[in-house]
């Protein structure tokens, strides 16, 4: 039975040190999982923003940056939500258009890193609705 | 009894159990964090293409949004067909996109973009038109599936406005043989994109049918409405006699891109949609009293 025990020993060692490796990279996989779900969301709130937006009527849209409030934000870390609107670039709106750049920038706070979602469209009097 | 190799196989299916499990885990976050990066570029892309048309409508021309534009790696490719149709293609045909029973299809022919009243814009020397519709692969068309169509015919004649409605069932066998082609179409299909948008294609109708109206009148305007269609079916317009249509559509174009995602909108923008309950205040000679 000598040669018998020397193999459980081995694979006895090697499944802990597989459960240990598995238990060691739980975390990371927590974290992998929970950054997913704040961009997601961070995303879900950016695109509803635009979309409220576009339902406004043109001359409410005023140049200046604000702070979105939304209350789902509560569900990212430390989270800042800033809505920016400016006259279009005269690189592409060469005849000054009634067109105005949205840009919203969501970041939040991740593991000691700022983790962000930038989105960028245009919109035009009398445009999309 | 010899019990040396249960222990081993018991031991290495544990191992296999914990293996799998671990790897389905660490799968299963790899794949999450995939599908966001995946949705936040497609995101992106989406407000980019959406950028792009809100920028067309304003002036219906070709350009591009370069990514220095937004600064966040996003940009668009936008194509419009200008306004249309043109005299480009005289006598061409203008399709709608696809329309149900909720909705319905409208066409000049009058001149919409004329100061004041409607003028006259289309004048041929036969005094009718050919009106098109139905999905041409419903022939030969059953008793539930054949689509009718009510159109009403807006014209001008003695200084008066009228109405000529009438009528088309698609299971008249001589109008309806699912083989009726324009000579080439303006039109938008969400389902070929690589369709051209200034250049014209010839498309299949299930139903065709000519349409006059008494020679002194002006056309002004038509509606189109599906009746007894369970699905969204296209309806097009084409002129004939020498004449055409007045320019009164723009269809556009967009494609935002961002990272690997590609979000593609095509946009058909008719200028002038009157709404039916406008009618008779706007197609009125008289004073609307209450």
């Amino acid at each position: 039975m000598r040669g018998a025990a020397i193999i459980e020993i081995v694979l006895v060692t090697s499944l802990v040190g597989l459960m240990g490796l598995l238990i060691l990279n739980w975390p990371n996989s927590f974290s992998l999982n929970q950054n997913s779900q704040y961009q997601t969301l961070a995303k879900q709130i950016a695109s509803q923003k635009i979309e409220d937006l576009r339902l406004q009527t043109y001359a409410n849209l005023a140049n200046g940056e604000t702070q979105i409030q939304d209350q789902r934000l509560q569900n990212l870390p430390s989270s800042a939500a800033t809505l920016t609107i400016s006259d279009c670039p005269p690189v592409l709106c060469t005849n000054q258009e009634n067109i105005k750049q949205i840009s919203i920038v969501i970041t939040w706070l991740e593991k000691g890193s700022t983790q962000s979602v930038a989105f960028n469209t245009l919109i035009a009097e009398g445009g999309l609705k | 009894m010899n019990q040396t190799g249960q222990a081993l196989l018991i031991v290495l299916l544990a191992t296999l159990v914990a293996l799998t499990i671990g790897i389905s885990l660490a799968q299963r976050s790899i794949s999450d964090l995939s599908n966001s990066a995946k949705l936040d570029d497609a995101g992106r892309a989406l407000a980019a293409a959406e950028a792009g048309l809100e920028r067309g409508l304003i002036t219906p021309s070709n350009f591009t949004i370069d990514p220095s534009v937004f600064g966040n790696q996003s940009s668009a490719n936008v194509k419009s067909s200008g306004l249309v149709p043109s005299s480009t293609y005289p006598g061409a045909a203008l399709s709608y996109p696809p329309i149900d029973r909720s909705t319905f299809a409208q066409f000049w022919f009058a001149d919409p973009a004329s100061p004041g009243a409607p003028t006259q814009f289309y004048n041929p020397n036969n005094y009718s038109f050919n009106l098109y519709f139905a999905d041409p692969t419903l022939y030969p068309c059953g008793a539930g599936s054949c689509p009718s169509i009510a159109i009403t015919l807006i014209i001008q004649e003695s200084g008066s406005y009228k109405f000529q409605t009438s009528l088309h069932d698609s299971r008249s066998i001589s109008s309806c043989n699912g083989n009726q082609i324009p000579a080439y179409t303006y039109s938008i299909d969400a389902e070929n994109p690589a369709e051209p948008l200034s250049g014209l294609s010839a498309k299949k109708y299930l139903c065709k049918y000519t349409i006059s109206y008494p020679p002194a009148a002006i056309p002004i305007l038509l509606r189109a409405r599906l009746l007894i269609s369970n699905s969204a079916q296209p309806i097009a317009i084409e002129p004939t006699g020498g004449a055409s249509l007045p320019p009164q559509v723009t269809i556009l174009s967009s494609t935002g891109t961002a990272g690997q995602s590609e979000r593609r909108l095509r946009l058909f923008s008719q200028i002038f949609v009157e709404p039916i309950f406008f009618d008779y205040a706007i197609f009125s000679n008289g004073d609307i009293l209450k």
